[in-house]
């Protein structure tokens, strides 16, 4: 009768091999059953049977191979079960069937090879799955059926060849993780049964391809990204998926964007898109929130006043590496780094006073920065050519003498200086052999 | 935890230091690093402490803190199994009250009327 009042036994690493039945008998209120890192070969067919309050069951780190079709029988209240670092080639579909109160199970670092159809069948309290460091090769179409609760499916390094459909059913999936598999393309309406889905991992696959309409309809959805699936030609179409906050989209062969895109993303942060081969802009008003903007390394050859113009939080405009030849007189006052190198054909002068809050700058030229850098000695050139001694402004500037080439500690205050009172910091930064005027 | 027992903790360690305790541990134990005011102290566990749970991976086990609110143990980061005194439990969650549809039953929230 003492047995009533055992809640919690501890018999991890014992070097047990086997239980045998009636070894837990009289214990109908213990809660957790600790029998980690011992040697079982296989569950025990009918230790646990009177144990009918135990609410967790770790068998994790043994060398489990086997599991009885019978060995849970009697569990009805068990609500989560480690069997992760053991030795299963197959989901222990059989015993698993009478666990209907288990709501967290993780099978992670086995041998299984495949899911088979209806596997978790009645696991309808199941929350969280972890499958992750098997060998899963397949999945059947319906091998989730039945899993109603499931909000978290962690099926990470794996070997996956195919997109798992069978993820259709789960209607209350929040968390997918497919990370690190071998699957190359993700088919349209692929998500189209997980509505709730909030977070999606499955960075680390060689996908090719993404369906124009994968990531439609996933109004939970914060965070997008997808890095070098090259086939992708065309900006998906994300209709329904207005919560997402963070998209990225490189490597891709993206040659434009929808006019459409920030009536579809409101809540757009961030936006990299970089490494892709866009040529034209549409206007991004109405991304009201985006503070980072990356488009890197495309073939923008103009931006027009429109594009960026009044975006209440812009700070990172990244158009480095572009075909830009000019810029448009647009006031970009939240914008606190701006990247345009690598635009050979830009060769004007940025009005300054269009970006006060202005900290790094990357410029395709040396002179480009004069603008930029307070010098009192050579006079700022947008300072110059307002004062009407001549238009050519830089053009005809002084050239820095080689004692001042320290140019960070040359600092100027006055009142009537339109430069930002704060520190810039521009590069190229110019210099004895980068002067401040074209030579 | 004092830095005078070190060697006694070091016994189930594969690598050891003063100063830091355990840095590896044999395969299938967990290593818990016990913060100890600026740094860490590790120790190698067969099941982590109260506020963390253990995660097996293909290269070490670790203890990791559960992330789920006001959460005693947990099965992986957001799903929590026991929920600290106050709190009560309902599919890996803590509340301060249970959900609608559901009613408390000692630590838990159960379904039904």
């Amino acid at each position: 009768s003492n047995g009533i009042s055992i809640l919690l036994l501890r018999l991890a690493g014992n070097e047990l091999r086997d239980i045998p039945k009636g070894a837990f008998e009289g214990l109908i209120n213990l809660k957790v059953l600790m029998l980690q890192n011992n040697q079982l070969q296989e569950v025990p067919g009918e230790a646990f049977q009177s144990l009918r309050s135990l609410h967790s069951l770790r068998l994790d780190a043994n060398h489990i191979s086997r599991v009885p079709p019978n060995c849970f029988d009697g569990l009805s209240s068990l609500r989560h079960l480690w069997l992760d670092d053991n030795a299963l080639t197959e989901v222990p579909a059989d015993a698993l069937r009478v666990l209907s109160s288990l709501q967290a199970m993780t099978l992670a670092l086995n041998k299984i090879t495949h899911i088979p159809d209806r596997a978790f069948a009645n696991l309808s309290s199941l929350v969280v799955l972890h499958v992750s460091n098997n060998r899963v090769l397949s999945v059947g179409k319906h091998s989730f059926d039945g899993l109603r609760s499931l909000e978290t499916l962690d099926l990470n390094y794996n070997r996956l060849e195919e997109f798992p459909v069978a993820i259709r059913s789960l209607r209350t999936l929040k968390e997918l993780g497919f990370h690190h598999n071998n699957i190359k393309s993700i088919p349209g309406n692929a998500f189209v049964g997980n509505p709730s889905l909030v977070t999606i991992f499955f960075y680390d696959n060689p996908i090719h391809f993404v369906g124009r309409s994968a990531f439609q309809h996933l109004p939970e959805l914060r965070t997008l990204s997808l890095n070098g699936a090259t086939d992708i030609t065309e900006f998906p179409d994300l209709k329904g998926t207005h919560s997402l906050e963070r998209l990225a989209i490189t490597g891709a062969r993206i040659t434009s964007l929808p006019s459409t895109l920030c009536a579809q993303l409101p809540n757009l942060q961030t936006l990299d898109l970089s490494h892709n081969l866009i040529q034209t802009l549409p206007s991004l008003q109405g991304c009201e929130k985006i503070r980072m903007i990356d488009l890197h390394h495309n073939q923008i050859q103009e931006v027009r006043g429109d594009t960026f113009g009044s975006l209440p939080s812009l700070q990172t405009l990244d158009l480095s590496s572009n075909k830009l030849s000019s810029l448009p007189v647009v006031e970009l006052h939240t914008l606190t780094h701006l990247k345009l190198a690598g635009n050979v054909d830009l060769q004007e002068l940025l009005p300054v006073e269009n970006f006060p809050t202005l900290r790094v700058v990357e410029m395709p030229y040396a002179f480009q920065c004069c603008a930029f850098l307070n010098w009192e000695k050579y006079g700022s050139p947008s300072r110059r050519s307002r004062n009407g001694s001549n238009d050519q402004g830089l053009k005809e500037g002084l050239i820095p003498s080689p004692a001042d080439h320290d140019l960070e500690n040359v600092s100027v205050d006055s009142d009537d200086d339109p430069l930002p009172h704060h520190s810039v910091q521009c590069s190229p930064t110019p210099g004895p052999f980068q002067p401040c005027f074209r030579l | 935890f004092t830095k005078e027992n070190w060697q006694q903790d070091c016994k189930s360690c594969l690598e050891c230091s003063k100063e830091n305790g355990c840095l590896r541990c044999p395969e299938r134990l967990f290593l818990y690093l016990h913060r100890d005011g600026m740094s860490h102290h590790g120790l190698c566990v067969h099941s982590c402490p109260t506020g963390h749970f253990g995660l097996r991976g293909t290269d070490a086990n670790r203890c990791i803190k559960c992330k789920a609110q006001e959460c005693e143990r947990c099965f992986d980061k957001d799903f929590c199994t026991k929920c600290k005194g106050g709190f009560l439990l309902f599919k890996g969650k803590c509340f301060s009250s249970c959900p609608d549809g559901t009613f408390p039953h000692s630590t838990d929230c159960v379904e039904g009327c």
